[in-house]
């Protein structure tokens, strides 16, 4: 079975897939909006009354985790490269398998899509380690990816 | 006849006919949407009232791992199409991981929307799964 740090974040610039550095957690939710489309049109010949809907709209959110990393790493997505993107400007995400050296090589990719990164939120507390989280809104389509 | 007791991992909850691998935990739920009746024509002062509809939904749990399955699962989610879900007890035979139904008197199945899901991914843990069905029309 795969473990957690074998899934990962990866924001996309132009052609290159950065994991976020140094990242611990990941949750990617998705909800759906749905109504009620009963009416008085609904076949109902048991009586039994069964509720039927439609799906009329779709959200999703990514949350991340990750410690604070003290230099630079180019080859990734670091807290200062994050806090650049706290913008209405969209950002281009995958949610892919990783392996390789530090678990950075992205392979299938699971979805994608675009997002704005609405919330970055900071913790340095005395002898622990310097930690950030961020959420990211999805913004348009959420895209599966292929096997 | 003697009744025994139903283990949790014997009672599983079916998507697309196939039992969902890696399940921890399910949870079935029917509702009745409940309307008062009462009317000026009841007589005493308890309230009475009737069921105009009904609802169900699944919630499954799991450690679901890999791209493939995760993959799927998000088609369905972006589907305006339902999936046929349910839920049974399995048999214990050994070798096929509790996913065999059996078709007990309380297995249940209908058409219903996945309508949340949350994946997680955590370092040096397990990737979790969970995900909601809402039941469009009746189950049988």
């Amino acid at each position: 079975m795969d473990k957690g740090q074998h899934i990962r974040l990866f924001i996309v610039d132009g052609s290159t897939n950065a994991a976020i550095a140094m990242s611990t957690d990941l949750s990617l939710h998705g909800s759906a909006q749905s109504e009620n489309s009963t009416t008085k049109d609904t076949t109902d010949v048991t009586g039994a009354v069964w509720d039927e809907f439609e799906i009329t709209g779709r959200t999703y959110d990514i949350n991340f985790s990750a410690l604070i990393a003290a230099g630079t790493d180019s080859a990734a997505k670091t807290f200062a490269d994050m806090l650049a993107n706290v913008s209405d400007t969209v950002v281009n995400w995958k949610i892919a398998m990783a392996s390789g050296e530090k678990n950075r090589t992205i392979g299938t990719v699971i979805c994608s899509g675009q997002g704005k990164l609405t919330n970055i939120q900071a913790t340095g507390q005395v002898n622990q380690q310097a930690t950030y989280s961020g959420t990211i809104n999805g913004y348009g389509p959420l895209l599966a990816g292929t096997v | 006849m003697a009744l025994t007791k139903l283990k949790g991992q014997n009672f599983r909850a079916f998507v697309g006919g196939s039992a969902v691998p890696e399940a921890s935990s399910c949870q079935v739920s029917i509702t009745g949407n409940m309307e008062s009746a009462q009317t000026k024509d009841s007589e005493g002062s308890f309230n009475q009232e009737q069921m105009t509809s009904r609802g169900w939904t699944v919630q499954v749990d799991s450690y679901q791992a890999t791209a493939a399955e995760l993959i799927g699962v998000i088609n369905q989610f972006l589907s305006d199409n339902t999936v046929e879900v349910g839920w049974d007890q399995t048999d214990t035979t050994a070798g096929t991981q509790n996913r065999n139904a059996s078709n007990a008197a309380f297995a249940r199945s209908g058409n219903a929307h996945l309508i949340d899901f949350t994946l997680t991914a955590n370092n040096r843990a397990n990737i979790t799964l969970s995900r909601q069905y809402q039941g469009n029309g009746a189950l049988s």
